[in-house]
């Protein structure tokens, strides 16, 4: 009796495990820096529609979007649904501070109903963030020189360092 | 944009005339403050040429974000026309918080630094670099002394209550070897790069 309460608890535990199990799938189909489109889903959770955040690699956040939009029935195929409406397409602008002229690598996630984020089949990807002018063919400043370091004149015995008296307070805490 | 670019490193290069003068200031500079003005490429190479060790010099690549993390907190005192004094500086970095009663900001001391009794000059073979012509002026540091981390560059670390906003307090002082009298100049203090006060007092 003992071993049969085990086995079904084992089982039990198995089962929510599987339950909370993400199969991420989808594909980004086009991308640059100011828009990105494709479809997202979860195998597991396949009629749901999941969430799509797009994250660079430097940690900002693009933008996020439903993946809910009409696609072809292969889509629907692919992810296991019985619809095919798991496609997103999202414009985004960019804020001024990130287009740094370099190439980055774009992570595109679902998030699932239940589980963790997982990334799609073909995430990251790279897109170029360019300022709209023209990238500098040659780093003006790549070559580091050698350091020069200031130089000591002698003028005579100095005194000793003199104590300083500081007119804010010193502790650790300034309360 | 000339203005705050030739004012970058008052105090360590240059300024015009014939009257001898002493002068101070003090900067709380985070490099992505001087990436904004486009000043950070140049001025890491003045640092680097001055002895700063060549990992900072790849903060000019790094992304704005990561360019928050690193700062240059210093006071200089300087001296103009002929090589008089020894000079002096020493300095206190500050964090500011939020009190967590009273919800005032607060200060906390972060570090301190302080420079020998000296008369440095800069090599003059640096401004041959033409990279670093935007820091020629008419008139000439003849030394100066500079209280900060020897590094130039440091990268700061924030406790969970400190806010992203430093204070740099300097005290400057000079002697001169042929009276043995020691002179303090008024002290400076700063939260930002500085670019738009000169930082000079005539004596």
């Amino acid at each position: 009796m003992k071993q049969r309460a085990a086995f079904f608890s084992l089982a039990l535990l198995i089962a929510c495990g599987n339950a909370n199990a993400v199969q991420a799938a989808g594909y980004v189909d086009q991308y640059n820096k100011n828009y990105i489109s494709g479809w997202a889903c979860d195998r597991h959770d396949s009629d749901y529609q999941v969430a799509v955040h797009i994250w660079r690699d430097d940690g900002q956040f693009l933008t996020g979007t439903a993946a809910s939009s009409p696609r072809e029935s292969a889509v629907a195929a692919a992810c296991g649904s019985m619809h095919s409406n798991h496609g997103f397409a999202v414009n985004y602008a960019v804020p001024a501070n990130l287009l740094d002229n370099k190439w980055h690598k774009v992570q595109i996630w679902i998030i699932p109903r239940i589980g963790d984020p997982q990334q799609i089949t073909n995430s990251p990807v790279d897109i170029y963030f360019d300022s709209g002018l023209p990238p500098n063919p040659t780093d003006p400043y790549a070559n580091a020189p050698a350091p020069r370091p200031m130089k000591s004149i002698y003028l005579g015995p100095t005194p000793v360092v003199p104590n300083v008296y500081w007119p804010r307070c010193d502790d650790y805490m300034c309360y | 944009m000339q203005l705050l670019k030739a004012s970058l490193l008052v105090g360590m290069i240059a300024f015009s005339g014939s009257s001898y003068a002493l002068g101070a200031l003090s900067r709380a500079c985070f490099i992505s403050e001087l990436a904004d003005r486009n000043l950070a490429s140049p001025a890491l190479l003045l640092f680097r040429y001055l002895g700063m060790p060549i990992e900072y010099y790849e903060v000019r690549n790094k992304s704005r974000r990561d360019q928050e993390q690193y700062a240059i907190f210093e006071s200089i005192t300087t001296d103009y026309g002929a090589v008089r004094y020894y000079l002096f500086a020493a300095s206190r970095v500050y964090k500011t918080f939020k009190h967590p009663t009273y919800g005032t900001t607060e200060i906390r001391l972060h570090r301190e630094y302080k420079s020998p009794w000296a008369a440095q000059t800069l090599d003059p073979e640096i401004f041959k670099d033409s990279r670093l012509s935007m820091f020629k002026f008419n008139r000439k540091v003849s030394s100066s002394v500079r209280a900060g981390n020897p590094d130039f560059v440091e990268q700061v670390g924030y406790r969970w209550d400190e806010e992203r906003r430093m204070i740099v307090t300097g005290a400057h002082s000079y002697y001169d070897p042929a009276t043995k009298a020691t002179g303090a100049l008024p002290d400076t203090s700063a939260s930002d790069c500085n670019l738009s006060e000169w930082g000079l007092e005539d004596r």
